[in-house]
C-alpha cells in the first residue's frame, strides 16, 4: 500500500504532445484576448459580448465532450490545462465556461440519445449556454435538503421552487434543475425522491431574479431562478426518477478536478508576479529578491505551488485512465490547491507591499477571486470528510459512515 | 486552385534570451525555440487566401529537430503540407545560405504560385531572405503587404513604406513578403490541434537536396560576435505623493539640462 | 584594393553614404563611386560630385522608375560590373534592403541589413546590427569580390562640399520591372519627424480613451517635444498614426529626453529608443519591465501624474 493508492506506479503523470501545445495556445489566446480587458471585466462586473463569442468559437464549453455530440474531444487533463490557464489570466472565464461541464457532463452520463443529441452539440460548440440548478437558499452543500418541487401529470412534469446562487443563470439558455419528486422515505435517506430536470429558458413561468454582487470572480454573474408552475415534458426528465441525488454527485465529482487547477492558475500567477516584483524592486539598497524574509516567502508559495501542480495533473491523468481512485485524488487536489491558492494570493499581497492592495496592480484580486474556490463545488470542509470516507471504502471496501 | 508555399523559421524565443548584465555575454543554451512570431502571420494570410479562393498551402523550414514542435503549431492552423529540411547546424547558414536551401527546398514542395513569407524573423530581420529568392528565381517580388489579394493570375498588394502606401500588382508566380500589421494569427482550437498531432511531416536533410553544410558556409560571411551590452539605466524611482514625486523628477531633468 | 559604391532613394541617407563612402574608400586605398537614378537627377548628381565622391554613375531612367528596387538593382548590377571588386553600401531604408537582397543575389555577395557601424579591417567589411528584438548586437565580417551592406540612417554625418570635382557618367537605362504600381497614396507628414525630435513623450495601453490624448499632447507642448506611441495605439487602436509608432517594427528615434507614459516597456518598444540619453517612465506598475530600462520613474496614475508635470513645467517656465 502506498495510500491512497497501491504502488509507486499508481502516481505516475504522462502527459501527450497535445497538452503543451494546447497549453501554449490556450495561455496566447488568454493574454492576448482576456488580459487586456480585465480592468473592463472589474469595473463592469461583466464579460464582453464579443469576448464570449470568441470563446464559444473556440469551443471551451465542449473540450471535454465527445466530438460526435460537437465537442473538441478533449480529455481531463485538457480540461485542466484550460482552468489552469484561465486562474493564471481571470478565473472568472473558468467559472463561466466550467458551469457548462455541469450541464454537458451529467447528460453524457445519464441522458438518452435524443436530450444529448439535442443539448449537447449547441453547448460544445458555444452557440448556447447552460447552468446547474441544484443549489437553493437553504441547501447548498446539502443537497438532499433541495425543495424545489416536481409533479407529475400525465406525460408531465410541473415544477415549483426557487434557486439559489446559480452560476452563470444570467446568460443560460438551459438548465438542469434538480428538484424533489417524491417524499423521502425516511430521515436517514433524504437523498431519495430527488430528480433531474432540463429546462430551457423560454419555458413559460421559469425567470432569472436577482443578479448578486459577490467580492470575487467578477463578470461571473451568480442568480437565483424561479420555477412558477414551469411545465417540462416527461422527455426531460434526466435519468430515473429518484436519481438525482446520484447524478448530483457523479457530476461533481466530475467537476472538481477544474477548481483544483483554476486554483493552480491563480497560484501560479501569484507566484509569477511576486517573482517578478522581487526581481525588480529595491528596498534598503537590495533588492526584495535578496531580503531573507521575501525569500523564504516565495520558496513556501513555490512549494505550494509545485504540490498542487502535482495533484491536479495526477487527479487528472488518474480520470483519463478510468482508474476510479481519481475521485480520492480529485478531492486531495481540490481541498490542497485552493487553500494553497489562498496562502501565494496572501503572501503576494504581503511582497508587493502597499500596492498589493492597489486594484489597479490585479493583485489583490487574486485572494478576492480565491475564496469560492474552497467553497463551491464540494466545500473544502466537505472534502475533507470525502477523502477519509473515500479512502476507508476504497482500502477496506465499506462505508465508515455507516459504523 | 492557388499552390501556396509559406517559409516558416524556428528561432530561439527572444525574450528568453540568457544575458549575463556584467559582460554582456549572451547564452542559448536552454533557451526555449518558438515559431518567428511574423511567420505565423504569413501563414495566416496564406490560409485566408485558401478560404477565399481555395488552394494548397505548404509551410516550408530549414531548423533543428527541436523546430518539428513548431511545425505542429502550423499544422494546427491549417496548414495542408509541411516540409521541413533538418538541420542541427542551421544557424551557421548566412542569408545567402539558407536562401540556396530553401529554393531546393521549394522544388522539393512541387513548386508554388505564391510564396509568403514574413518581411523578417524576430531573431535577425534582415529583410534579405525574401529579394534574394526573387532575384534567383527570377520572381517579381513584393514586399512589406498589409493586405494581399489574389484575382486572375495576379497578386494585388498594399504595401506601406516610410512615407507612401502603394498598391502594386504582380503576375504569378510571384513572392510577398508579410507584415505583423497583415493579421492577427488564428488560434487553433483542441480539436484541430489533435490533428495536427497525427499529420505527416516531409523530412529532408541537406543531403537529399543535394547539399553539403561545408560549401554551404564559406560564402565570405563570418559571424565575429554577440554581445548584449544593454546601456545601464539609472532606474531611479521619485516617490512620494504626485506633487512631491513631480517635482522631484522635475528637478533631476533641469538638473541634467533637459529642460529648456 | 576595393572600389566603394553606394546609392540610396533617399536623398538625406545618401549624402550620409557619400561621407562615410569617401572615408573607407581612402582606407581601401579605392575611389568612392555613387549610383543615382533618374534623368531628372542631375543636380544630386553634381552635389555629390562636389563632396569628394571620385564619379557619379547617373542612370538616365524615367523618373517614375527611379525609387523601384528592382531598377535600382539592376542599375548597382551593371554599375558594379566596371569595378574589379567593390564594397557595396545602401542606405538601410525598406526599399534600401530590398535592392541590397536583389544586388547580393545578383552578384553572389554576403550581406548584412541594418548596420549601425561600418569598418575597413583586413580587406574585410566588418559590420555591427542589431538582432533579437535589438537586444544584441552581432558583429559581422564580410569578404569578397563583392560585399554588400546596408547602412543606417544617422549612423554616419553627412558629406560636406570639399572643393573636389568628381566625374558625372551619365548612362542611358531601361529597367525590366516585373511589378506595376497601380496607385501611390502619399502618407500625411506629421508635423515632426520623430526620428529628428530632441524631445518625445510617448504614451501607451496605460491611456484609457482616445479623447485622453490631448492631455499627452499638452505634456508635450509644455516640454517642446513630439508625442509618439507603442505598437497598440497605432496599429491595434488607430489612435496614433503609424508614423508615431515607436518600436522594432515601427521607427528608432534618438531623443535627449523620453517620457513613457502608460507603456509597459516591453522587448518591442524598448528597441525602438535604446538610443534614447534619458528615459522616463510613468505607470501605475510598479513591475513594468519600463522602470528597470528608465532612468526615472513614477509609479502612479498618469492622470493624475501627467497634469501635475505640466502644471508645473509650466510654473518654472514663468518664474
Amino acid at each position: 500500500m502506498v495510500f491512497p493508492l497501491g504502488e509507486l506506479g499508481d502516481y505516475e503523470i504522462k502527459f501527450k504532445p497535445e497538452h503543451e501545445m494546447f497549453r501554449k495556445f490556450i495561455r496566447e489566446f488568454f493574454e492576448k484576448e482576456v488580459e487586456p480587458r480585465v480592468s473592463e471585466i472589474e469595473e463592469n462586473d461583466a464579460v464582453p459580448a464579443d469576448l464570449l463569442k470568441k470563446m464559444g468559437e473556440m469551443g471551451f464549453q465542449g473540450i471535454a465532450v465527445p466530438q460526435e455530440y460537437g465537442g473538441q474531444g478533449g480529455d481531463q487533463i485538457s480540461m485542466a490545462i484550460f482552468s489552469e490557464e484561465a486562474g493564471r489570466t481571470y478565473p472568472a472565464i473558468m467559472t463561466i465556461v466550467g458551469v457548462n461541464g455541469l450541464f454537458t457532463i451529467p447528460i453524457l452520463l445519464f441522458g438518452t440519445e435524443e436530450q444529448k443529441r439535442k443539448y449537447l452539440p449547441p453547448v460544445a460548440r458555444g452557440e448556447k449556454h447552460s447552468a446547474h440548478a441544484t443549489s437553493e437558499a437553504g441547501a447548498g452543500s446539502d443537497v438532499a435538503g433541495v425543495q424545489t418541487k416536481a409533479e407529475r401529470r400525465g406525460d408531465k412534469w410541473v415544477l415549483n421552487g426557487r434557486k439559489a446562487f446559480i452560476s452563470g443563470g444570467d446568460i443560460a439558455d438551459y438548465f438542469l434543475v434538480l428538484a424533489r419528486t417524491s417524499p423521502p422515505p425516511s430521515r436517514k435517506e433524504r437523498w431519495k425522491g430527488l430528480t433531474f430536470f432540463i429546462v430551457e429558458k423560454d419555458m413559460p413561468g421559469f425567470s432569472v431574479a436577482k443578479n448578486m454582487k459577490k467580492s470575487g470572480l467578477k463578470g461571473s454573474s451568480i442568480v437565483e431562478l424561479q420555477l412558477d408552475n414551469v411545465e417540462v415534458p416527461d422527455s426531460n426528465r434526466l435519468g430515473d426518477e429518484g436519481e438525482g441525488f446520484k447524478i448530483a454527485m457523479e457530476t461533481f465529482d466530475h467537476g472538481r478536478i477544474g477548481v483544483a487547477a483554476q486554483a493552480l492558475g491563480i497560484a501560479q500567477a501569484a507566484f509569477e508576479k511576486s517573482l517578478n516584483y522581487a526581481m525588480q524592486r529595491s528596498t534598503f539598497d537590495r533588492l526584495l529578491i535578496q531580503q531573507q524574509a521575501i525569500d523564504d516567502y516565495l520558496a513556501e508559495m513555490l512549494m505550494k505551488l509545485v504540490t498542487s501542480r502535482q495533484l491536479v495533473y495526477w487527479a487528472s491523468y488518474l480520470a483519463d485512465s478510468g482508474r476510479k481512485e481519481y475521485l480520492i485524488a480529485a478531492s486531495l487536489a481540490k481541498a490542497y490547491a485552493t487553500e494553497a491558492a489562498e496562502f501565494c494570493a496572501l503572501k503576494a499581497i504581503s511582497i508587493h507591499g502597499g500596492v498589493g492592495v492597489v486594484v489597479d496592480s490585479h493583485i489583490e484580486r487574486m485572494l478576492r477571486d480565491v475564496e469560492i474556490t474552497k467553497i463551491y463545488e464540494g466545500s473544502n470542509e466537505i472534502q475533507r470528510l470525502v477523502i477519509i470516507r473515500q479512502l476507508i471504502r476504497q482500502t477496506m471496501g465499506f462505508d465508515p459512515m455507516g459504523m | 486552385m492557388l499552390n501556396m508555399a509559406v517559409l516558416v523559421k524556428h528561432v530561439y524565443d527572444e525574450n528568453q534570451l540568457k544575458v549575463d548584465r556584467g559582460s554582456g555575454k549572451i547564452s542559448f543554451e536552454g533557451v526555449p525555440g518558438k515559431i518567428s512570431d511574423f511567420d505565423r502571420c504569413a501563414v495566416e494570410a496564406a490560409l485566408v487566401l485558401k478560404s477565399a479562393g481555395g488552394g494548397k498551402v505548404t509551410s516550408v523550414t530549414l531548423g533543428p529537430e527541436e523546430a518539428i514542435k513548431s511545425l505542429r503549431e502550423v499544422m494546427a492552423m491549417g496548414v495542408d503540407q509541411t516540409i521541413l529540411v533538418k538541420e542541427q547546424a542551421f544557424s551557421r547558414l548566412d542569408v545567402a545560405a539558407t536562401a540556396s536551401v530553401l529554393m531546393k527546398a521549394l522544388e522539393k514542395a512541387g513548386g508554388f504560385d505564391l510564396l509568403i513569407c514574413a518581411e523578417g524573423s524576430v531573431d535577425s530581420y534582415t529583410s534579405l531572405l525574401a529579394p534574394m529568392l526573387a532575384e534567383r528565381l527570377r520572381l517579381p517580388l513584393v514586399t512589406y503587404a498589409q493586405s494581399l489579394q489574389v484575382k486572375e493570375g495576379s497578386v494585388r498588394v498594399e504595401r506601406v513604406l516610410e512615407k507612401r502606401v502603394e498598391v502594386v500588382e504582380a503576375k504569378l508566380p510571384a513572392i510577398v513578403t508579410v507584415t505583423g500589421e497583415i493579421n492577427d494569427p488564428r488560434i487553433p482550437t483542441l480539436l484541430q490541434i489533435m490533428g495536427a498531432m497525427r499529420k505527416p511531416i516531409a523530412t529532408f536533410t541537406l543531403a537529399d537536396l543535394g547539399l553539403d553544410l561545408q560549401s554551404l558556409t564559406t560564402g565570405g560571411y563570418r559571424l565575429l560576435e554577440y554581445s548584449a551590452k544593454s546601456r545601464e539605466r539609472r532606474k531611479v524611482i521619485f516617490d512620494g505623493t504626485v506633487p512631491e514625486a513631480v517635482a522631484k523628477l522635475v528637478d533631476a531633468l533641469v538638473k541634467d539640462g533637459l529642460m529648456s | 584594393m576595393a572600389d566603394i559604391l553606394f546609392y540610396s532613394e533617399e536623398d538625406d541617407l545618401l549624402h550620409e553614404l557619400a561621407g562615410l563612402a569617401t572615408v573607407v574608400a581612402a582606407q581601401a586605398g579605392g575611389r568612392s563611386c555613387a549610383v543615382v537614378l533618374g534623368e531628372d537627377k542631375a543636380a544630386t548628381a553634381s552635389s555629390l560630385a562636389s563632396e569628394g565622391v571620385s564619379e557619379v554613375y547617373l542612370f538616365k531612367a524615367p523618373a517614375a522608375f527611379r525609387a523601384h528596387p528592382e531598377a535600382a538593382a539592376q542599375a548597382l548590377v551593371e554599375a558594379s560590373a566596371k569595378h574589379h571588386s567593390a564594397f557595396l553600401l545602401v542606405g538601410s531604408t525598406k526599399e534600401g534592403k530590398v535592392v541590397a537582397g536583389r544586388l547580393a543575389a545578383a552578384l553572389g555577395a554576403p550581406a548584412a541589413s541594418d548596420c549601425a557601424t561600418i569598418q575597413l579591417t583586413d580587406g574585410d567589411l566588418v559590420v555591427e546590427r542589431p538582432s533579437y528584438g535589438g537586444r544584441v548586437t552581432t558583429k559581422v565580417a564580410l569578404s569578397g569580390k563583392y560585399v554588400v551592406a546596408c547602412v543606417k540612417a544617422r549612423a554616419y554625418p553627412r558629406a560636406t562640399p570639399s572643393g573636389t570635382a568628381g566625374k558625372v557618367s551619365e548612362i542611358p537605362f531601361e529597367p525590366a520591372l516585373t511589378t506595376s504600381l497601380i496607385e501611390v497614396r502619399e502618407r500625411p507628414a506629421s508635423s515632426v519627424d520623430l526620428t529628428k525630435a530632441e524631445k518625445i513623450v510617448s504614451v501607451g495601453r496605460g491611456l484609457k480613451k482616445k479623447e485622453d490624448i490631448p492631455l499627452i499632447q499638452s505634456l508635450a507642448d509644455a516640454m517642446g517635444a513630439s508625442v509618439g506611441c507603442s505598437r497598440p495605439l497605432s496599429a491595434d487602436l488607430g489612435w496614433l498614426p503609424e508614423e508615431a509608432h515607436i518600436g522594432l517594427t515601427g521607427i528608432e528615434v534618438k531623443p535627449k529626453v523620453y517620457v513613457a507614459i502608460g507603456i509597459s516597456g516591453q522587448l518591442q518598444h524598448l528597441a525602438g529608443v535604446k538610443e534614447a540619453g534619458t528615459i522616463v517612465g510613468i505607470n501605475t506598475d510598479k513591475a513594468a519591465p519600463i522602470f528597470a530600462n528608465a532612468d526615472y520613474g513614477i509609479v502612479g496614475d498618469l492622470y493624475q501624474i501627467v497634469p501635475e508635470l505640466v502644471h508645473q513645467l509650466t510654473a518654472s517656465k514663468h518664474k
